[in-house]
């Protein structure tokens, strides 16, 4: 069961892990991305810090569930994301690390020993390394880029992950990654819009003590 | 000596050892200890919880600069101590076996484990209003990140039972936290590791092992890992190897003053080593009997007992010294065995009133008196037997006594015989002596909270305390016991004992419990839970009405209606402890003899009389404080002993009306040990001490000594040539006897003080007093006064 919990987590870090990275820009100028290039900028960003908008379609639902939040990463293996409608809740990533949990004065539960979170923590890392091998283990990409902006998408190679998810397909243009969707296996979908997107956020020691240490979003996030 | 003589008794001794070493099993049941059944079945289980895997466990908390530092550092100590010996199991982190292995298990039987109230709550629980909660709940979790898991279990448990399951299991952890795959403290300063030992927390020899071999793994981690690394430990085996180290390191100062006092003693008066060997024979060979015959009748041997026993057989010693002084002054050419018919009265009365005041012990109802009173009497009657058997041929052995134990001898009786120049003065003494107890005695003070007997480092204590707090651990030594016919009877008490202590909890008297309930309810619990459930007929329709009114897809919940349908069989005990999870029934539920025990550990027990109250009409079910526990069965044996002091003392006075027929002997022989156990116990009061029971019981020892000085005395008041012999003999016992148990007095441990300040002053007041009240009962007057 704590094996499942963690592959459900490891789904929402998906959406953090893309959106992480929507700060690009194509440098030639020409719109033809490779994924290397993706992959390395993702690698030099000084930190990112985004708004979010997540739209969940469960099949168990008969509408959507629509979630709100801020993203942070701080290269090269920082993450945190807290979500503030329609409650609270926070996912850190530092390190080697994954922690979460649904009450600010609540207690997190840690995940790190979880052979599936410690996995998807390890690509998490590869992927901000510039690890195009390491990440191309796990996910078959496909990235494709034309005058519209971008698209790439990841297919799961292996288990547990490819029994979850069919596929994570992020789209972008030159001014930054835009939406995200991860397709389930069962047909659930959840769609990521990504908004006031600050590619190029410094933290201060203070508030990268807050977001990872106490696991709590920055003040003018408020939870 | 006869060679046939010689070799049956080396046949003898031989085969008494062997026989020993063969059967010698020394037991520490505490219920040896208790005065009736009722009570024995309760220290058995206060016994068997001093020594459970509750006692066993110990709390290692790592300390270091920064957080990872510690983590670290845990880790490390963790899968070192994993190859120990001595380490029966390590846990510093939640077992992910476990935790699929408690889904497989509780997942099916959830509905039975809804209410402890299922007829009064479960319809609550499945109200609509209850039911739109749930639903509105269940929305929240479907937007968390753990959304998918959720999804698949929420079909088929709309109402979260799982969940409460869960959430009770989480409330019976310690106080922790996990980071990093690490338990630390929910402030996240410390790294915590439990772990278990093998043996006894009271083995202090496999513990000081542990415990040396622990600190030098860690001072290893910290050496390499730096980072300000510190290690604090609680467990009761702290407790222990402090004890005995402390005792040990002072007994070993103690026992080598004792032997070079004892040593030059005998230098002084017998001149020769080989005369210490002989007298110690007959103690020796009491021992033996008494250890062999215990064996033999009992089975085994109290630890208890048989310390107290032997430390009793000391006065053995008395009458092989005895002997062994008036052969070797005699100026005659008496052989051994002639001396030894003529103080055969002397000798046999003083054994028979040695046995005689330890009677009275044997007619209590505490099975250890019995047992160390058969000890006493068997060895004392042995000792007597083989100092008037053996001993008058080993004499032979023994170089002659120098010159100086004449001129001692001849000195002490010239000191006590001038004694007889203030017959009045002498005769005040015991009235003084009475006057003062009636001053001071009703000041005495009784301590009977054994815990107070061993003194610990305030270091130490404070050391665990902060351990215990980080890790919120139950208050040590407080329990509720219940006793059931087999397992599931257990398990249906402790259902009863739950629903009682909750009630005092709602009411304040208690903080919590760690019990079996969070981990098994009774079979007929769970049935009345599923019950319940199935009585609502309706319940799957609502279920999915209700929740689509919340935004739930209708008909999502077949799952739920499936999960309504099956039978799993309730969880039973016999489940839980053949799978992976048996570990955590440990401390709960173990066999007692015929029957099952459970224990709920308690914490924050503000009003035991509330619990008491609560539990009083469930039988088979008692509270325990240890420590109280403890408390009343030592005063109990204490207010024991010194009624059997009176009845043994009663026994001594007809043996010695028997022997004398004329009360001034009488009277002579007894009074000295008499007005010693008063002026002790005086003395103590006036000084402000506490007694205990160690103080009874040395004093039992003193005044069987004391009854013997007095006999030795008024006998040989008879004879003017045995009164210095007897007064330098008993000067002799008396110095012995100061220098092995008077030293304790020295010792900074109040058990072995309580024993070193009685017998010390006991016996030194005795060796004055015996030849006082002689020559004070006008015995010595009628004779040659000037003695030796």
């Amino acid at each position: 069961m704590r094996s499942r919990a963690a592959c459900a987590l490891s789904l929402a870090l998906g959406s953090c892990l893309v959106a992480s990275g929507i700060a690009w820009r194509d440098a030639s100028g020409s719109g033809a991305l490779t994924l290397a290039e993706l992959m390395t900028r993702m690698a030099s960003t000084s930190g990112v810090a985004a708004q979010f908008r997540e739209v969940k379609e469960l099949k168990l639902l008969v509408a959507p569930l629509v979630t709100r939040g801020t993203l942070y990463f701080v290269p090269p293996d920082r993450l945190a994301r807290f979500t503030s409608e329609p409650g609270f809740s926070a996912l850190v990533i530092d390190g080697s690390v994954l922690r979460y949990h649904d009450d600010p004065q609540g207690e997190a539960i840690d995940l790190s020993q979880s052979p599936m979170a410690r996995a998807f923590v390890e690509n998490f890392i590869v992927l901000f390394n510039g690890d195009r091998e390491g990440l191309e283990r796990v996910y078959r990409a496909d990235l494709r880029s034309g005058e519209e902006g971008w698209e790439l998408r990841l297919t799961p190679r292996h288990a547990p992950l490819d029994r979850l998810i069919e596929v994570i397909t992020m789209r972008g243009d030159e001014s930054g990654m835009r939406e995200m969707v991860v397709q389930d296996s069962d047909g659930d979908r959840t769609t990521t819009t990504f908004v006031a997107v600050d590619a190029n956020r410094a933290f201060d020691p203070e508030e990268i003590d807050r977001l990872f240490s106490s696991g709590l979003p920055l003040r003018d996030d408020g939870p | 000596v006869n060679r046939l003589v010689a070799a049956s008794w080396i046949v003898v001794t031989v085969a008494l050892l062997a026989f020993c070493a063969a059967k010698l099993r020394i037991s520490t049941n505490i219920t040896h200890f208790m005065p009736d059944s009722s009570r024995s079945e309760l220290g058995a289980v206060a016994g068997r919880l001093a020594d459970s895997p509750f006692s066993r466990t110990m709390v290692l908390s790592v300390g270091a600069d920064a957080l990872p530092t510690a983590i670290a550092a845990a880790g490390e100590l963790a899968g070192a101590l994993r190859e120990h010996p001595e380490v029966a199991w390590v846990r510093s982190s939640v077992d992910d076996t476990q935790l699929e292995r408690a889904f497989e298990l509780y997942y099916p039987r959830r509905l039975g484990f809804l209410s402890d109230e299922p007829e009064s709550e479960v319809p609550k629980i499945l109200a609509e209003p209850a039911l739109r909660e749930s639903a509105r709940e269940a929305r929240r979790r479907l937007s968390s990140p753990a959304a998918t898991v959720f999804e698949s279990l929420v079909v088929s448990d709309p109402f979260g039972a799982f969940q409460r399951i869960v959430e009770r299991l989480r409330g019976n952890e310690p106080a922790l936290r996990i980071e990093r795959g690490q338990f630390v403290t929910r402030d996240g300063r410390f790294a915590i590791v439990l772990l278990g030992t093998k043996g006894s927390a009271f083995d202090s020899a496999r513990q000081g092992q542990l415990l040396l071999d622990l600190r030098e793994s860690f001072d290893g981690i910290a050496g390499r890992l730096g980072g300000g690394l510190f290690l604090e430990q609680s467990g009761a085996n702290r407790f222990a190897v402090a004890a005995e180290t402390d005792m040990r390191s002072e007994v070993y100062v103690i026992a080598a003053c004792s032997f070079l006092g004892v040593a030059a003693l005998f230098f002084t008066f017998v001149g020769s080593l080989r005369g210490f060997l002989v007298v110690s024979v007959p103690p020796l060979a009491g021992i033996l009997v008494a250890t062999s015959a215990s064996l033999a009748l009992f089975g085994q041997i109290d630890g208890l007992t048989m310390m107290f026993g032997t430390s009793l057989m000391g006065i053995a010693i008395d009458y092989s010294n005895h002997l062994l002084l008036h052969h070797g002054l005699d100026t005659s050419g008496e052989t051994g065995a002639r001396t030894a018919r003529r103080l055969r009265p002397s000798l046999v009365l003083g054994a028979l009133t040695t046995v005689a005041s330890f009677a009275g012990l044997a007619m209590t109802a505490f099975p250890a008196f019995r047992e160390m009173s058969f000890f006493a009497g068997v060895g004392v009657a042995t000792a007597l037997l083989v100092t008037l058997t053996l001993l008058p041929d080993l004499l032979g052995f023994v170089p002659p006594l120098p010159a100086r134990a004449a001129n001692a001898a001849a000195g002490l009786a010239r000191t006590f015989g001038s004694l007889d120049r203030m017959p009045r003065a002498l005769a005040m003494t015991p009235l003084a002596v009475g006057l003062l107890a009636i001053a001071a005695l009703p000041g005495l003070r009784w301590q009977d909270d054994m815990s107070q007997l061993t003194r610990f480092d305030p270091e130490l204590v404070a050391e665990v305390e902060r351990v215990r707090e980080r890790v919120s651990q139950p208050d040590s030594g407080r329990f509720v016991i219940g006793l059931g016919s087999d397992g599931s009877a257990a398990v249906a008490l402790n259902d009863r004992i739950h629903e009682r202590l909750r009630g005092v909890i709602e009411a304040g008297g208690l903080e919590g419990t760690r019990s079996l309930h969070t981990l098994l309810w009774s079979e007929d619990l769970q049935r009345r839970n599923l019950a319940a459930v199935r009585a609502d007929a309706g319940l799957y329709e609502r279920v999915d009405a209700v929740f689509a009114q919340e935004g739930f897809r209708s008909g999502s919940f077949l799952p739920f209606r499936e999960a309504l349908l099956e039978s799993s069989a309730p969880l039973t005990l016999d489940d839980l402890q053949s799978s992976p999870l048996a570990d955590l029934l440990v401390p709960f539920v173990f066999p007692l003899g015929e029957q099952v025990a459970v224990v709920t550990y308690l914490r924050g027990s503000r009003s035991p009389d509330a619990i008491r109250a609560a539990i009083a009409d469930l039988p088979g079910v008692f509270l325990l404080n240890q420590r109280t526990f403890v408390n009343d069965v030592y005063r109990e044996f204490r207010e024991t002993t010194l009624r059997q002091i009176l009845v043994g003392g009663a026994f001594v006075l007809g043996l010695l009306f028997l022997r004398y027929r004329a009360w001034r002997p009488v009277v002579a022989s007894f009074l000295p040990s008499a007005l010693v156990a008063v002026l002790v116990l005086a003395t103590l009061s006036l000084a402000g001490a506490p007694v205990n029971l160690l103080h009874v019981m040395s004093l039992i020892m003193v005044m069987g000594m004391g009854v013997d000085y007095g006999i030795f005395l008024v006998d040989s008041a008879n004879r003017r040539e045995d009164f210095g012999p007897t007064l330098l003999s008993l000067l002799m016992s008396c110095l012995t006897t100061a220098f092995v148990f008077g030293t304790l007095a020295f010792s900074t441990q109040p058990a072995l003080h309580a024993i070193g300040v009685t017998a010390g002053l006991g016996i030194v007041l005795c060796y004055l007093f015996a030849p006082v009240v002689v020559v004070a009962m006008g015995l010595l007057a009628r004779r040659d006064r000037g003695g030796g």
